[in-house]
C-alpha cells in the first residue's frame, strides 16, 4: 500500500503537461474569442444597412505632424481614397469656412471593413491621437472616417 | 478472464482515466466559456467605445425666405454635396417634408460629420452662411446636448 502512494515520476510530467495544455488552450480561447467577436461586430455592422463615410481634408501646412507620402500603392489598396483625392469625388470647398488652414476635399461611402482598414492605415496614432498628414503632389491631406 | 474484475483490482488506471476524461470535459467547457466571455466583453467594449463620440450633436436646418438673406453669404449646394454629406441631405429632406411653419428639422450627427460640415459649409461657425439647394434657402444651427 505504501508503495502505491509514492508519486510516480511520470505523474509530475503529466501534471506539468496538463497545466501547459490548459495555458495553451486558454491563450487559443482568448485569441479565438477576439477573432470571433471582431468578425461578429463587422458582420453586424455590414448587415445593418448603414454605410460609413470617408472624408478627406486638406491642410495648408503639416506643422509638427508626421508626414507620410502617398504612393500609387496606397491608391491601389484604397480605391475610395483615390476617388476622393484625384477622382470624381474630389469636391473641394473654400478655405474660408471653419478653421482657415483646413478645407474639405471630398467624401465617399465605404464599407465598414474598408473604413477600419483606412483607420488602421491613416488613422490617428494610438498614443498621441494625432493624425498623420498624407503628402501627395505637394498637398497635405488628413483622412477621417465616421466609423469606428 | 473477463477484464472487469481485473480493472477493479488494478484500480489505478481506471480512476485515472476517468479523472482525465472529467478534467478534459471541464477544460472543454472552460474553453467555451472563456471564448464566449472574451467575445462578449470585447463586443461590449467596442460598442461602448464606438458609441462615444463626444457630446451628442444635432444639425438643425430651417427653411428661410429669400428676403431674409440680405447680404449674408450663400453656399449653393449641388447633388454631389448632398451625396457627400448624408446628414445634411436627410436634414433638408426632413425639413421639406415638415408640414409645420417654419419648416425645420433636426438630425443627429457625429463629431466627424460636424467637423466636415463646418469645414465645407461653415455650419458651426460665427455668421454661418446660408445654404441653397433647388431654389430653397436654409439656415443651419448645431445643437450640443
Amino acid at each position: 500500500m505504501e508503495e502505491d502512494r509514492k508519486p510516480e515520476p511520470g505523474n509530475q510530467f503529466k501534471t506539468v503537461g496538463l497545466i501547459l495544455a490548459c495555458v495553451l488552450a486558454g491563450i487559443v480561447a482568448v485569441a479565438l474569442g477576439l477573432m470571433l467577436a471582431d468578425a461578429l461586430i463587422l458582420y453586424a455592422y455590414e448587415s445593418s444597412g448603414g454605410q460609413p463615410m470617408l472624408y478627406v481634408m486638406e491642410r495648408t501646412e503639416p506643422g509638427e505632424n508626421v508626414v507620410v507620402p502617398l504612393t500609387e500603392r496606397d491608391f491601389v489598396d484604397h480605391p475610395a481614397l483615390d476617388v476622393v483625392i484625384r477622382g470624381e469625388e474630389r469636391n473641394p470647398s473654400a478655405w474660408e469656412w471653419g478653421s482657415s488652414d483646413r478645407r474639405f476635399i471630398g467624401g465617399a461611402n465605404v464599407s465598414y471593413a474598408e473604413s477600419r482598414a483606412l483607420q488602421d492605415a491613416y488613422g490617428p496614432d494610438r498614443e498621441t491621437w494625432v493624425y498623420p498628414h498624407l503628402e501627395y503632389e505637394g498637398a497635405y491631406y488628413v483622412v477621417v472616417t465616421t466609423w469606428p | 478472464m473477463p477484464d472487469g474484475p481485473l480493472r477493479r483490482q488494478g484500480g489505478r488506471m481506471k480512476p485515472d482515466r476517468k479523472r482525465l476524461i472529467a478534467v478534459g470535459i471541464f477544460a472543454f467547457i472552460g474553453v467555451i466559456i472563456l471564448v464566449a466571455t472574451v467575445m462578449l466583453t470585447y463586443t461590449a467594449l467596442v460598442a461602448l467605445i464606438t458609441g462615444i463620440d463626444g457630446l451628442p450633436q444635432e444639425l438643425t436646418v430651417e427653411v428661410v425666405g429669400e428676403e431674409d438673406l440680405q447680404n449674408a453669404p450663400v453656399i449653393h449646394l449641388t447633388d454631389r454635396d448632398l451625396k457627400q454629406h448624408p446628414v445634411l441631405a436627410s436634414a433638408i429632406r426632413e425639413a421639406n417634408s415638415n408640414p409645420n411653419m417654419p419648416k425645420y428639422a433636426s438630425v443627429p450627427m457625429t463629431g466627424v460629420e460636424c467637423l466636415v460640415l463646418t469645414e465645407s459649409c461653415g455650419v458651426y461657425t460665427k455668421g454661418a452662411p446660408y445654404l441653397e439647394y433647388d431654389g430653397v434657402y436654409y439656415v443651419t444651427r448645431v445643437l450640443l446636448h
